[in-house]
């Protein structure tokens, strides 16, 4: 059975296969988190976007209290499902002084990010979201910090292009400078290469993004994207 | 992005369509679009269903997913964006000032991100 069979709206293999698999992203140990930590994140988020009203419960969660997540990372979640519109340089320094480490804010608002791409395309359309898995890794997080890692003035670090960025740059990027989205959360590479992937199946691969007259498979003409894409981003107050 | 792609097509679309959903933006099903656009992410579940029925009642089925996975990668990327703290990339940074300045987007907690000033 599909990923979205309830649907009377039919996306792509291309996106149910992709879905599916970031679905199960959150029951995984990461670089940072536990699969019980990611798994509470998600859950978390989802608990705090269902008491706003932003969508249905999945019924799941009950899992952000797999393990008690500190009440910086609390913070951190529920800002970021809600939007991130208030969290700025200072609040983000307040979180790690509060004990969330560098690495850990990247991947938590990587991990609430996804989830919510996931919740917002369930509601639009017209199903309940995809339920959580219980985490079904053992594994330690290794806590790994790729050395290209750089202060590019954003919040937190990132992999610049290349040359600086070297191999992982190349990985990630192809051989193309790529803006400054596409390697926001590469502090931590597995989230920036799902992102990656997410953004490059949903709206338009990286080589293609500044081409107007791409065409990525979508049944709207890129103007019309791009009005559903304003709309959201001003509801977001997203200056990006 | 909305007004390059316009002027691809030849046209001349009216950003402030795109926020307000009372203004025409001159694409085909924009009000549908904008409607839809603006119940997804709100707390307006009614109003939701009747967008996404005009919608695929407009535009297709087809029309409700691209909406939806459009809707869905933006509410993702906004929320990477804010809380990253990552400015404009400097080549959208100076031909956007124009649109910025009437659409209210300088006046974005998020601005403070980006130099421009």
């Amino acid at each position: 059975m599909s990923f979205y069979a309830d649907s009377e709206h039919q996306p792509s293999a291309a996106i149910e296969t992709l879905h599916a698999d970031e679905l199960g992203s959150f029951a995984q140990c990461g670089t940072w988190g536990s699969a019980q930590q990611r798994t509470a994140v998600a859950a978390l988020a989802r608990k705090v976007r269902v008491e706003a009203g932003l969508q249905p419960s999945a019924g799941d969660e009950a899992l952000a209290d797999l393990v008690e997540l500190p009440p910086p990372v609390q913070k951190l979640v529920t800002e970021v499902a809600m939007g991130g519109i208030r969290v700025d340089r200072d609040f983000c320094a307040q979180v790690q002084s509060e004990g969330v480490t560098e690495g850990a804010y990247v991947e938590i608002v990587a991990l609430v990010s996804r989830i919510v791409n996931l919740d917002v395309f369930a509601r639009g359309l017209g199903v309940t979201p995809r339920a959580l898995s219980k985490p079904n890794d053992d594994s330690q997080p290794s806590f790994e910090r790729p050395v290209e890692a750089v202060d590019e003035g954003f919040f937190t670090a990132s992999v610049p292009n290349l040359p600086e960025g070297g191999e992982l740059a190349k990985s990630m990027y192809a051989d193309a400078p790529r803006g400054n989205i596409w390697r926001a959360v590469t502090l931590v590479p597995a989230e920036g290469k799902r992102v990656i992937d997410l953004v490059e199946t949903q709206y338009f691969p990286g080589s293609k993004l500044m081409d107007f007259a791409a065409d990525n498979g979508h049944a709207l003409s890129r103007a019309q994207l791009e009005a559903v894409a304003t709309k959201v981003s001003e509801h977001n107050q997203c200056f990006y | 992005m909305l007004r390059e792609s316009g002027k691809l097509e030849g046209r001349d679309y009216n950003l402030q369509g795109a926020i307000d959903v009372n203004v025409d933006t001159g694409l085909d099903h924009g009000n549908e679009l904008v409607r839809f656009a603006a119940t997804v992410v709100a707390d307006d579940e009614d109003g939701l269903k009747q967008a996404r029925n005009d919608l695929a009642g407009a535009a297709g089925s087809g029309a409700v997913v691209a909406a939806a996975v459009t809707a869905a990668n933006f509410s993702m990327l906004d929320r990477i964006a804010n809380a990253i703290g990552i400015p404009l990339d400097d080549m959208i940074l100076g031909p956007s000032a124009d649109i910025r300045a009437s659409l209210g987007i300088n006046a974005y907690p998020s601005a403070a991100n980006s130099p421009i000033n």
